[in-house]
């Protein structure tokens, strides 16, 4: 998931049946205080960082001069929140809002299809609403995409709205509905969607991630993507900047890497559901994973040397495992050159770090051959399961004296 | 029997004059699957490993006779309109190997397909293996028998790694399979466990069904409920990965595209207890599934 910044976010949903609060991007407290004394009257200042439940976190904050704005937007510029060094802030007028609804709009595996979310009470309650079910209203968008308004005034009747107020909800949501799915949404959330006290209706707060898959079709979005930020929830680390810089300069089968601040266990299993097994395995036995890590098919030599050396340069790390699939298509010597490469120019004693590979698959007679070639790693094919070798490091790391 | 496919199944295969086509065309031809034809447009009259490539899809149809299932390795750009084609052209069966179908383009699939009364199984599907009979995409590469065994189990999955090393798992503890099916391991399948299981429900060479699950997405749900709804009678062995995953924080999603959790749905400690609960034996040591198929057998026996 791509997710897309909030003003991005609003000034492309300005065209719709609905109003969006006048407001701007901010980099400087000096910036922010210039748009404050412009937009006039109260305001709110929100981080602009791609994540969800920022005023829990204490991202947005409500101003009622330029002065306080610019003192507010000091503060939250530069500050982490949420695991997210604030870079810039959205400063925009308050909504001087008179009823709080909710709108989401996402795939949904179970209908194979867009399916939109409607709750009458919307802004901090809607957890709850949700949680409940009641007042929550949902709806099986047409596979093409297309939403009759009829439909959308039947969702929102069906969250217990009444008055001229259907007929206003179902204008906007027709809208997003559109907008969304042409934007190859993965999740649209507007929260709260609400009632002025003109009688508008208001997106006051807005999220978009867009399908990572549908990004060049998706160019217009290019200038407030955040890639694949939202899948770790916080700032990259220097490793996985690093994994992030080498995957640009070789093609072909790409490395992600995720680091846990708290672990011990490096972990290089690959494969999506093999990694899982992998961690899983760690944590039962007893470890703490140091770092997950994944691939896309096709094999890169220099991409297994940098990963590895990356894991065994972190200073935290007590023991490695390497791992694949029997079923994992590459022939393995590719690989194996990598790991030999950065394991023999490591200057860690693998006699008191401990290394397990267990990489069985096509030519591994090759790759046992290779590995050989490094003292005191345990190598094993497919004379067990990629748990055994797991539980076989975490036993030898738990006996190391402390 | 066995699910999908067997030795008799002619099999057409869209894209077969790409990169990874070609390679994998061999593989199954070499493991006896029945390939009778291949399509890449504007290389029709040329000839890959013996088999005769066609411009269209609708060509070969009209010169092979009917075809039992077509497999894509046409690249994510094309894959979907290549589905349609194979549909239009009255396939009923369509395995999709492309990774990084756009999740609307999968929609929009999912949804000709129904209305055709046509089956998808994909995107980002490793393959289909009946063992000893034929196999479609890359399951099992050069040596399959390396993991699979004919059998009577039934194994589902969305990952194609795991899915096939749990079949290695189950061959190298003398239980074999009847099919197996990586369903892909998307946001949105064109079919999933439960629409799998219920072809092992009714295949007579089928005595139990083992899932691999992940977290995110319905289908160990759907399975459950099918399960305690007695749609599905025969017994199921499960194990779901992510229990580490779990510990972190909200939405993290590592793996599959279609491993996002949100909030509590769709992570593996309510999935395992959505199984649980019913009778389906889950369990909680991958290595150890053997063992509960086993269990499950003896004790279906006995009753």
């Amino acid at each position: 998931m791509a997710v897309i910044l909030e003003h991005i976010v609003k000034a492309r949903l300005a065209p719709l049946r609905l109003t969006v609060p006048k407001g701007g991007q901010c980099v400087s407290a000096e910036e922010a205080r210039d748009l404050a004394a412009e937009l006039g009257g109260s305001l709110v200042v929100k981080a602009l960082i791609p994540t969800g439940r920022r005023a829990k976190g204490g991202g947005v904050r409500f101003v009622e001069s330029p002065e306080e704005c610019a003192d507010v937007a000091g503060q939250i510029l530069g500050s982490t929140v949420n695991g997210f060094i604030v870079r810039s802030v959205l400063v925009e007028q308050k909504v001087d809002i008179v009823r709080e609804y909710y709108f989401s709009l996402a795939p949904d595996p179970s209908a194979r299809a867009m399916v939109a979310v409607f709750t009458r009470d919307g802004g901090v309650e809607v957890e709850d609403a949700l949680h409940s079910g009641e007042g929550v209203a949902r709806a099986t968008c047409d596979a093409d995409g297309s939403f009759p308004e009829f439909r959308a005034r039947q969702l929102v009747i069906e969250a217990d709205v009444t008055g001229p107020e259907i007929s206003l909800l179902a204008g906007a949501i027709q809208d997003l509905i559109q907008f969304g799915t042409s934007s190859d949404a993965t999740l649209l959330e507007i929260n709260p969607l609400a009632i002025t006290a003109d009688g508008s209706i208001c997106a006051a707060g807005a999220m978009l991630s867009i399908d990572d898959r549908a990004l060049s079709r998706q160019e217009t979005f290019a200038e407030g993507t955040v890639e694949a930020v939202d899948l770790y929830g916080r700032e990259l680390t220097p490793l996985e900047l690093r994994i992030r810089e080498v995957n640009a300069e070789h093609k072909g089968g790409q490395h992600r890497i995720m680091e846990f601040e708290d672990g011990d266990i490096g972990c290089m299993i690959s494969g999506g559901g093999a990694g899982l097994v992998g961690l899983d395995a760690i944590w039962r036995a007893g470890g703490r994973p140091a770092t997950a890590f994944d691939q896309t098919s096709g094999q890169v030599e220099e991409h297994f040397f940098h990963t590895t050396s990356g894991v065994l340069e972190l200073d935290r790390v007590r023991g490695l495992i390497i791992g694949s699939n029997i079923g994992a298509m590459g022939p393995v010597p590719i690989r194996m050159r990598g790991i030999v490469r950065a394991l023999k120019a490591s200057t860690r004693d693998f006699t008191t770090f401990p290394i397990v590979v267990r990489l069985a698959g096509p030519e591994d007679d090759e790759a046992r051959r290779l590995i050989a070639e490094v003292p005191d790693v345990h190598y094993f094919g497919d004379e067990v399961t990629i748990e055994e070798a797991v539980e076989h490091l975490i036993t030898l790391v738990q006996e190391l004296p402390a | 029997m066995s699910i999908l496919i067997d030795q008799t199944t002619p099999v057409l295969i869209q894209g077969i004059t790409g990169w990874a086509a070609q390679r994998h065309v061999r593989y199954m031809l070499d493991y006896g699957t029945k390939v009778v034809g291949g399509v890449t447009p504007g290389k029709g009259g040329t000839i890959v490993e013996g088999v005769p490539v066609f411009d269209s899809v609708q060509q070969a149809v009209r010169q092979l006779g009917p075809v039992g299932l077509a497999t894509s390795f046409v690249p994510p750009r094309g894959a979907v309109d290549a589905a349609r084609e194979a549909i239009d052209a009255g396939i009923r069966v369509l395995h999709i190997a492309a990774e990084g179908v756009p999740v609307r383009d999968t929609i929009r699939l999912v949804d000709a397909a129904r209305n055709a009364g046509a089956r998808v199984i994909g995107p980002n599907s490793q393959g289909i293996i009946t063992p000893g009979q034929a196999k479609v995409g890359g399951s099992g590469g050069d040596r399959p028998s390396r993991m699979f065994t004919p059998g009577r189990i039934g194994v589902i999955s969305r990952s194609g790694g795991m899915g096939a090393e749990t079949c290695w798992l189950l061959s190298r503890n003398g239980l074999g399979q009847s099919t197996y099916v990586a369903i892909g391991g998307e946001t949105i399948s064109g079919s999933g466990y439960l629409d799998i299981a219920r072809l092992f429900e009714s295949d007579a060479d089928t005595d139990a069904l083992v899932c691999f699950g992940e977290p995110g997405g319905v289908h160990e749900e759907e399975l459950a409920t099918a399960y305690a709804a007695g749609e599905i009678t025969k017994p199921i062995v499960a194990y779901v990965a992510g229990t580490f995953m779990e510990t972190r924080a909200d939405g993290v999603s590592f793996g599959h595209a279609g491993a996002v959790v949100n909030g509590s749905s769709g992570a593996p400690s309510s999935k395992k207890t959505a199984m649980r609960d019913v009778g389906i034996s889950v369990a909680d040591r991958w290595s150890d599934i053997p063992t509960l198929v086993q269990q499950a057998l003896g004790v279906d026996a006995m009753e």
